[in-house]
């Protein structure tokens, strides 16, 4: 037992150094991009040349690099320069995950109720009819771009039909940015189920377990499906990261508040706070889920050992 | 003394008969024993999803590939007083706001992303079976160090990351191209679309990585590899002859599925407005241009949107058949 | 994706009618027909972005940002239902005879937001706290020499110079006040959150979703309550035009500042309404010296002018738009009426194919006949749009010129590359903060613009234009600085553009539109 505690610990310490590695990536490549946050068509050289100094940007990069690492390190994540201008990143990161985790969650649940069930029939029933349904839908599902989607439902549903809001903010104004981001990952986690169901059904010791004459019902449920879970935790672990964080195309589109957008946002804006502020905050989430996700495998199956 | 216990043969000439020639020839003929690859494709012949999707896919190359030569229109052409057209006999899939036929649009823009799903396919190939290989046959702390350092590249926000570097390598390649001799014969191909196969293989090798690293240490412990080992076959002769062949199936299943992720991943670029510079044109940007007039050119969404569509579908597919066929446990199924 | 930036903005002098600021402007503010409808409870609006949406009036230099300001804030001028302006905070206007002292004295009957008396003081604190801002507009108060309150509810005003469209600069959202204390305590996010501002105007920010939504409620001991007809406006956040649009289509919001233009056809006879624009459109040249030495021949920018078939881009584009064969747009007016474009000769010809053939020659006397060996360029700009433009006018350069080595590329932070010159061409738009053919001109001197232009002949006609007396002088010297840029071509000037906004006139009347800012207090529904 403590040497599985002392893994751990170990396991946290190279997350806390992964965590700094990014955070010193991004920074020197942020300080890399070309630009600055405060140029407008109206904007004059003087007005940029105030904020620029005024944000200590017009230090040496390792200056502002230090300097960023200190506040940090006292929880002091700044305050953004463009997007919400003057408001604190760790205000913004709450509002925004908040909003993005509540979609998240319920597109992650959504996609785990329809796509391993469905991945599981297709897979037992192998070749027959349910099989053939899913296989065509997942495949269909994973092979149209986000964007296409999301466009055409709000087409269809807002201005076709005018049954369902364009915006998040109004009753039923989240169904559709549900359906975006649940889209995906629904029809991998289908074609996921499905290959390790097959995987695991064609193990020897399963053929084992029905040659002593076992029921088929208790070899599928006792063993098959227990063990052909493990690659769709794995594959859980980044998929909640990322469905938490928010889909970009899902919260630009249907005018969502939430996380997503800035990843892509803050960096054509320039506002360097915030990107660093969404660096910093998806990486001890993603790090977070694979140290659990890694733990929750072991208990899954004790053959794994960490590392 | 002769020792009567003592098991000599004397042999002499003629003791034997010479086989005839053919003998060995009757032999093959008499097992099942084929060869890894025939057996793959023998498997992958008789799955027909996988062949229906072969055949999707090079029906696809020749449409990108050839498609444009026998246009009368070029992908760049504005036709004057063709604006805006509906797909008609002339121009069968319509023509945008400036003119340009769409077909052609499709079939330079099936030719790009194509290109941009193989070209990082294969890149990620390399770096990530180098590295991957290199992990797990140096095992020990080269391998912890190299595998800490993959799960740090699995934890960054991949989508900022990709944005960032696209901006950050992007004029710099431009000058690169432009003023240094040795890649001018890039300068075709658009630093635009350099950079993403650079961004796509530097954030996707991971996958590749860990992938060839757990086949690599599995084969380490399989017993005709110890076998060998101790036999004294070096390392080189080890990997060539054993290891190299037994992942390549893996690798090549993975990389297939690579390819439907790139040209996503290039779709998405086009969507924030950073993937290839006009007027070429990808089906990503293609769709992403449609979406301003879906409303009015509803038909300028849909042919792009299905192109894509199926080129990712047909990959998929294509490479679930090959990876089915291309594992040899797989076989009995 | 669509980050829309500060536009027209300012004055549109509508009732400066004075030496420079013509008296034609006059109908520029619209508001839709004035029926007697009624009062709506709630209204849904959307105009701008977060991104967009700066409620600190010292800072804010969007047109979205200065809508919703007029809404929460008011100056010593303010719109009126019919969108002219007339006194707000101020209850009378005294003038000196020289007209360098103007005496506002308040009203009796005005608090902020937190029931506090608005004073005299906190429109010379806000005056200085835009000085020390360093917003877009921080320096259009430069003509107020100083400003002196002498008592809580008295205001002197003294100018540098007789302004005489200071009303609509006193209508302007970067002149209204600011309390000192409120803005001091909340540092950089003043006017962040309803919490870190306090409000004068007619409604009050009762909550602010960021990214999503901002809720205008009418504050009922506002002076003029009774003309506010409506009582909450929820101000949606949205940064895709289709979205905007949608919402618009679908019925979710009656207002909307954005629409995809090729849906024009189908909004028109719907909701979509133009109004004049007063910008000029142009592709940007770097003569600067990052700039390609091949845009350093007059006679290459020339022809490229000169090759760009606008008549085409103008369908296109599909929105209303008129052709530019001058720098300035039209509408601007002298003293005597006379339309300041009359009296420009015009860059090129009605001709276009004649305009084809001299381009031709023009380019071939450069060194580059057919587009021979015409070096690669990267043609920059900030959106999809603008990206569809510049395709069809790289085709003309191809088609007519024989040049096919010329790129467009979207770029994001286009503003500091095109400020920092990593461009070769560049889509340029200038709108002007008022209907002041200096306020175009200036844009062309020597460190104001982003082609690098730097020709002290121009400088010279611009500060002669400006520094005059003599109208006639002011105007033959503006003439002069358009006859240089017609031979420099710095920039070459393609149309002019027309804003346009999605308002449910079906449902409802009284929207007042001004210049690009939306007030929506007045609306009524139709019965």
């Amino acid at each position: 037992m403590s040497v599985r505690a002392g893994r751990i610990i170990k396991r946290i310490l190279l997350a806390a150094l992964s965590l700094f590695a990014i955070i010193t990536v991004t920074f020197f490549l942020m300080d890399l991009l070309p630009g600055d946050p405060f140029m407008s068509e109206k904007a004059t050289e003087e007005t940029r040349a105030i904020l620029i100094r005024k944000y200590g940007l017009d230090k040496p990069v390792i200056v502002q690099y230090g300097k960023y690492l200190w506040n940090l390190l006292h929880g002091d994540m700044g305050t953004s320069y463009v997007l919400q201008k003057g408001r604190d990143i760790r205000t913004i990161m709450t509002e925004s995950f908040a909003v993005s985790a509540s979609l998240g969650v319920r597109a992650l649940i959504y996609s785990i109720l329809i796509g391993v069930p469905l991945g599981c029939v297709a897979g037992l029933f192998k070749g027959k009819g349910p099989d053939g349904l899913v296989r065509v839908v997942s495949a269909v599902g994973i092979s149209i771009p986000g964007y296409v989607v999301a466009a055409v439902l709000m087409l269809v549903f807002s201005v076709k039909l005018k049954a369902l809001p364009v915006s998040y903010g109004r009753p039923g104004g989240s169904v559709m940015p549900i359906i975006v981001l649940a889209m995906y990952p629904t029809c991998y986690l289908m074609r996921l189920t499905r290959a390790s169901i097959l995987e695991v059904l064609g193990q020897d010791y399963l053929k084992t377990e029905r040659a002593k004459g076992m029921s088929e019902l208790i070899v599928i449920f006792k063993h098959a499906l227990k063990n052909s879970l493990i690659p769709v935790i794995t594959y859980l672990g980044p998929l909640t990261a990322s469905i938490l964080t928010g889909g970009f195309v899902a919260e630009s589109v249907f005018n969502v508040p939430g996380l997503g957008r800035y990843f892509v946002n803050a960096i054509s804006a320039r506002d360097y706070t915030l990107i660093m502020g969404v660096t910093v905050f998806y990486a001890t989430l993603i790090i977070t889920m694979n140290l659990v996700c890694d733990i929750l495998y072991q208990i899954v199956d004790p053959r794994i050992t960490l590392d | 003394m002769k020792n009567v216990l003592s098991f000599q043969v004397k042999v002499e000439k003629g003791d034997f008969d010479k086989l005839p020639e053919d003998y060995y020839k009757d032999l093959d003929k008499d097992t099942d024993e084929v060869g890894f690859w025939k057996a793959s494709w023998q498997r992958l012949k008789a799955n027909r999803i996988a062949m229906v999707s072969l055949g999707i896919i090079i029906a696809l190359i020749i449409f990108a590939a050839i498609g444009p030569v026998l246009c009368p229109y070029s992908y760049d052409q504005q036709i004057r007083g063709a604006e805006n057209l509906w797909p008609c006999l002339a121009h069968p899939f319509g023509t945008d706001r400036l003119g340009r036929d769409l077909m052609v649009r499709c079939m330079i823009g099936a030719r790009i992303s194509l290109t941009v799903g193989i070209v990082s396919a294969l890149i990620v190939m390399i770096i990530g079976s180098v590295y991957g290989a290199i992990s797990g046959l140096a095992g020990g702390r080269t391998d912890t160090v190299m595998m800490r350092i993959v799960d740090m590249v699995y934890s960054v926000p991949e989508i900022l990351l990709i944005v960032v570097i696209k901006l950050v390598i992007d004029q710099p390649l431009q000058d690169l191209v432009e003023n240094v001799a040795f890649f001018h014969p890039l300068q075709k191909l658009g630093s635009g679309l350099i950079a993403i196969f650079i961004v796509y293989g530097c954030l996707y090798w991971v996958g590749m990585a860990r992938i060839v690293r757990g086949q690599v240490l599995q084969l380490r412990q399989m017993e005709y590899v110890t076998a060998a080992n101790a036999l004294g076959a070096g390392s080189r002769w080890l990997i060539r002859q054993h290891l190299l062949p037994n992942c390549m199936g893996q690798i090549i299943a993975t990389m297939m599925l690579q390819i439907p992720s790139a040209i996503f991943t290039e779709a998405f670029l086009s969507f924030l407005g950073i993937g290839v510079s006009a007027p070429m044109a990808s089906l990503g940007s293609l769709t992403s241009e449609a979406l301003s007039g879906i409303n009015k050119a509803p038909y300028r969404m849909l042919f792009p949107a299905v192109l894509i569509s199926l080129i990712i579908l047909a990959f998929n597919l294509f490479g679930d058949g090959l990876r089915d066929a291309l594992d040899p446990k797989m076989k009995k199924r | 994706m669509k980050k829309r930036m500060l536009v027209c903005t300012l004055l549109s002098v509508v009732l400066g009618i004075g030496a420079l600021a013509p008296a034609a402007m006059a109908g520029e503010a619209s508001t839709e027909a004035a029926s007697a409808g009624s009062p709506v409870d709630t209204i849904y609006v959307t105009d701008g972005s977060e991104d967009a949406m700066e409620l600190n009036t010292a800072k804010v230099g969007t047109l979205a940002g200065m809508s919703a300001c007029r809404h929460l804030y008011e100056g010593l001028y303010k719109l009126d239902e019919n969108g002219d302006l007339v006194l707000g905070q101020a209850a009378k206007e005294e003038v000196s005879d020289d007209g360098l002292t103007y005496t506002y004295t308040l009203r009796d009957d005005i608090t902020w937001s937190d029931g506090k008396p608005v004073t005299a003081g906190d429109f010379v604190y806000g005056w200085q706290y835009l000085k020390d801002s360093a917003g877009d507009y921080s320096s259009i108060m430069d003509m107020v020499k100083s400003a002196e309150a002498t008592d809580d509810k008295t205001l002197v005003v003294t100018l540098n110079y007789p302004c005489s469209y200071l009303a609509s600069i006193l209508a302007f959202p970067s002149s209204y006040p600011v309390r000192q204390d409120i803005a001091e305590a909340a540092g950089d996010a003043y006017a962040t959150d309803p919490d870190k501002a306090v409000y004068n105007g007619a409604y009050e920010l009762t909550d602010w979703t960021h990214q999503q939504s901002l809720t205008l409620t009418k504050r009922d001991d506002y002076y003029d309550a009774g003309k506010i007809t409506v009582g909450t406006i929820n101000w949606e956040l949205m940064s895709d035009s289709a979205t905007m649009e949608n919402s618009f289509v679908s019925g979710d919001v009656i207002y909307s500042d954005s629409y995809n233009t090729e849906d024009v056809d189908s909004l028109t006879g719907n909701g979509l309404h133009f109004t004049s624009g007063y910008n000029t459109y142009c592709v940007m040249f770097n003569l600067g010296d990052n700039g390609p030495e091949v845009l350093k021949d007059a006679k290459v920018r020339k022809a490229l002018s000169l090759a760009i078939d606008r008549d085409r881009i103008i369908s296109i584009r599909n929105v209303n738009d008129t052709l530019a064969s001058t720098y300035s747009p039209e509408g601007l007016t002298n003293a005597d009426g006379v339309e300041f474009n009359s009296t420009v000769e015009p860059y090129f010809s009605d001709d276009y194919e004649a305009n084809c053939e001299e381009a031709k020659q023009l380019l071939a006397d450069a060194g580059y006949e057919d587009g021979k060996d015409f070096p690669a360029l990267r043609y920059i700009v900030n959106n999809d749009t603008r990206k569809t433009d510049a395709e069809a006018v790289v085709a003309d350069w191809k088609d007519v010129l024989g040049i096919d080595s010329i790129t467009v590329e979207t770029v994001d932070n286009f503003f500091a590359a095109r400020a920092d010159g990593d461009y070769d061409l560049a889509y340029f738009g200038w709108y002007m903060d008022y209907p002041d053919v200096s306020n175009m001109l200036y844009t062309m001197t020597t460190g104001q613009n982003d082609a690098k232009y730097s020709n002290t002949d121009y400088d010279d006609a611009y500060n002669a234009a400006i520094s005059e007396a003599d109208q006639a002088k002011s105007w033959e010297s503006f003439d002069k600085c358009e006859s240089i840029l017609a031979e420099d071509v710095p920039v070459a000037p393609i149309l002019h553009s027309q804003s346009g906004y999605l308002f449910d006139d079906a449902g409802y009347s009284g929207l007042v539109y001004y210049c690009g800012n939306a007030f929506f207090g007045y609306v009524t529904q139709n019965a």
